[in-house]
């Protein structure tokens, strides 16, 4: 492993390092502009259901079935994560991501579903709920009289996704730890180690898992030192190995993907630029510089070959693969600009909906350095998926929730697209349904690619309850096969994963 | 695994960490005795070593007045740093709980044992303020009191 510098230690300290001195906003006398503003939009619009905290202790419910039957097969519990907790004591977080994580999990199990929603038991959460105030900074706000941290699990939401490794439930963030859940009873154990010099080291949101070994590869962002770390994870939960590496710049990244021989970035443009609380605030816009991708190989991570492409800024990749020469195909949901995660997610705190710009591009990363940009589709879209049994392998399909510019509230409609042939198979549920993560779950282990279903969650506003939809992964077109809605509305999450 | 120092991380430089408070000197003079009474530790086992310092410029970055060190027992120490001169101070110190000397830290620098300062401030990129942390001590013995979050 790469020996520490002393500079790297103390910026390092730094980005974690508390908030203390820099003049928390004292708790004004009136109220919060934010918080009232998000009670006044709450008032008229109900797709802000999507974005109200839910109760402290938790859902508990089953779904009542709208038509169709589960298909055959599809028996298992869909668990989802996202941000679920916004307000307290009259005080509401300035970003989406902020929000502490709420976990759900839906229990499909022959012709019913049963529902719970569960905070994640994180350290701030359980601080937090015993103070009745926040207590941390977070991500992209201060709250009042906000004390500092020893550490960035000090501020641990674990808020993003959700994964099975051997049994194990992890809720993830990207700025810390994982947490350890049960899967069964979703109390939390507390963060994940790894072995020794691991604990507390960042570890984002969105593994890849190899098919053929199910060995688990991931990174986190130290984005103020330009240095990423890398983790490979045996199907036990086994760290194999976890490492450094350097000189990969300061852009935001939150996803990657896996080849069989690499591990490809793209590293956006919204670079880290100095550090302060909220750690959101230390991030900026630079157009002047090109968005780079950055493949490092697999089996020697000094290894690494580089391409310079236009600015841009991703959360999300569908996936991607390796040619023999080297040429990188990928698919990712790319915007021109920061504007979701600067502006748009601020606007949902106070009620008001977001826009987005992001369009499903394809990119050829060319063996000699070259690169290739495509835009195959009109729509906007987010939350791709792949069918995972083709992580880091030459496919077809591409899930995601799709939508146009004019949809103020976001996406109602799900898509596929064929990215060999450009195939677009599609469905809208129409006005005030808003979709949620598309997840893909195969028929079986030897059918083909995209044989199986898609679930996905969804707000009606309208019915002002959360419905979950299967569809035939391979005919969106023909709608649900089945949908069930809850009693109630729950909080938009993120990501998901699916225990068979 | 890398391991980093008190100095490295918390800013005092070439620090001697030693076995038991060095200030506790006998002392004609009618000097105010200080004691340090650490609180809310997790684990009793290893040693609290303490830094002392008596002034801003060396709070940040410079040498400790003096430093001292004390087994861990149980969930609290207290320990007397002994007799001082009337004046004000700041104290930064960590929890060794493996006893290996040393400020053990994660891949990416971030401690892994528990840390504290005085006033049981803390910080904004590294250690608080010595405003934050400074405290006073007068002519009568002073007792202060640091927590563990
Ligand atoms: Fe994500």
């Amino acid at each position: 492993m790469t020996e520490m510098s002393r500079r790297h230690a103390l910026t390092l300290f730094a980005a974690v390092g508390g908030a203390a001195g820099l003049g928390a906003p004292v708790r004004a006398l009136s109220g919060d502009p934010i918080y009232e503003a998000f009670q006044a939009n709450a008032r008229n619009d109900p797709w802000t259901l999507g974005v109200r905290d839910a109760p402290a202790s938790g859902f508990d419910g089953e779904a009542r079935r709208l038509h169709g039957r589960l298909p055959r097969g599809l028996s298992g519990t869909l668990y989802r994560n996202g941000p679920g907790r916004y307000s307290r004591q009259d005080w509401r977080y300035r970003h989406w991501f902020d929000g502490d994580g709420f976990l759900q999990a839906w229990q499909l199990d022959g012709n019913r579903i049963a529902h719970r929603g569960r905070f994640i038991e994180t350290s701030k959460w359980q601080a937090e709920e015993a103070a009745g105030r926040f207590l941390t900074p977070a991500f992209g706000s201060m709250p009042p009289d906000a004390g500092g941290l020893t550490g960035p699990d000090d501020m641990n939401v674990a808020n993003t996704s959700v994964m099975m490794l051997n049994g194990e439930l992890l809720a993830l963030w990207e700025g810390g730890s994982a947490w350890s859940l049960d899967a069964d009873t979703l109390q939390a154990r507390g963060p994940r180690r790894w072995g020794s010099g691991l604990d507390g080291v960042h570890f984002s949101a969105h593994p890849k898992v190899e098919p053929e070994t199910d060995i688990v590869w991931n990174f986190g962002q130290d984005a103020h030192g330009g240095r990423l770390v890398l983790w490979k994870i045996g199907p036990d939960g086994t760290l194999l190995d976890a490492g450094l590496v350097d000189e990969i710049g300061t852009g935001m990244i939150h996803d990657f993907i896996i080849t069989e021989r690499s591990l490809v970035f793209l590293v956006g443009n919204l670079h880290h630029e100095r550090l302060r609380l909220p750690f959101l605030d230390g991030f900026a816009w630079r157009g002047d510089v090109p968005m780079t991708a950055i493949a490092i190989d697999k089996n020697d991570w000094s290894q690494r070959r580089s391409w310079d492409l236009p600015p841009g800024f991703l959360f999300h990749f569908g996936g991607g693969w390796e040619e023999r020469d080297g040429t990188i195909r990928l698919d990712a949901a790319l915007s021109p600009n920061a504007d979701v995660i600067l502006e748009d997610v601020r606007d949902i705190m106070r009620g008001v909906p977001w826009a987005g710009n992001s369009r499903m591009q394809l990119v050829t990363l060319g063996a000699r350095g070259h690169f290739r940009i495509e835009t195959p589709g009109d729509g906007l879209a987010e939350f791709p998926q792949v069918d995972p049994r083709y992580t880091g392998k030459r496919r077809q399909y591409t899930w995601h929730v799709d939508w146009t510019p004019d949809q103020a509230r976001g996406a109602t409609a799900i898509a596929r697209r064929n990215v060999l042939t450009g195939a677009f198979d599609h469905y809208d549920h129409g006005p005030g349904v808003y979709v949620e993560e598309p997840l893909f779950i195969p028929a079986s282990r030897r059918s083909a690619e995209g044989e199986g279903w898609i679930v996905h969650t969804a707000l009606n506003a309208e019915a002002r309850a959360t419905e979950l939809h299967v569809f035939d992964a391979l005919n969106l077109s023909a709608g649900p096969q089945a949908s069930w809605r809850l009693p109630y509305a729950c909080p938009f999450g993120f990501h998901g994963c699916w225990r068979g | 695994m890398t391991t980093l120092t008190l100095t490295n991380i918390l800013g005092a430089a070439a620090l001697a960490l030693v076995a038991t408070a060095v200030a506790a000197e006998a002392d004609p003079s009618p000097n105010p005795v200080l004691t340090l009474r650490v609180e809310q530790i997790e684990q009793a086992q290893g040693r609290l070593m303490i830094a002392v310092f008596s002034d801003g410029e060396s709070w940040s970055g410079g040498q400790p007045a003096f430093t001292a060190s004390a087994a861990v027992e149980g969930s609290e120490v207290e320990l007397e740093l002994g007799a001082v001169p009337a004046g004000e101070y700041g104290v930064k110190l960590y929890h060794d709980v493996d006893g290996d000397g040393e400020l053990d830290t994660n891949l990416v620098g971030i401690p892994t044992e528990p840390f504290a300062f005085s006033n049981s401030a803390m910080g904004s990129f590294g250690p608080p303020a010595w405003e934050a942390a400074a405290f006073g001590v007068g002519e009568d013995n002073t007792v202060h009191t640091i927590s563990f979050r």
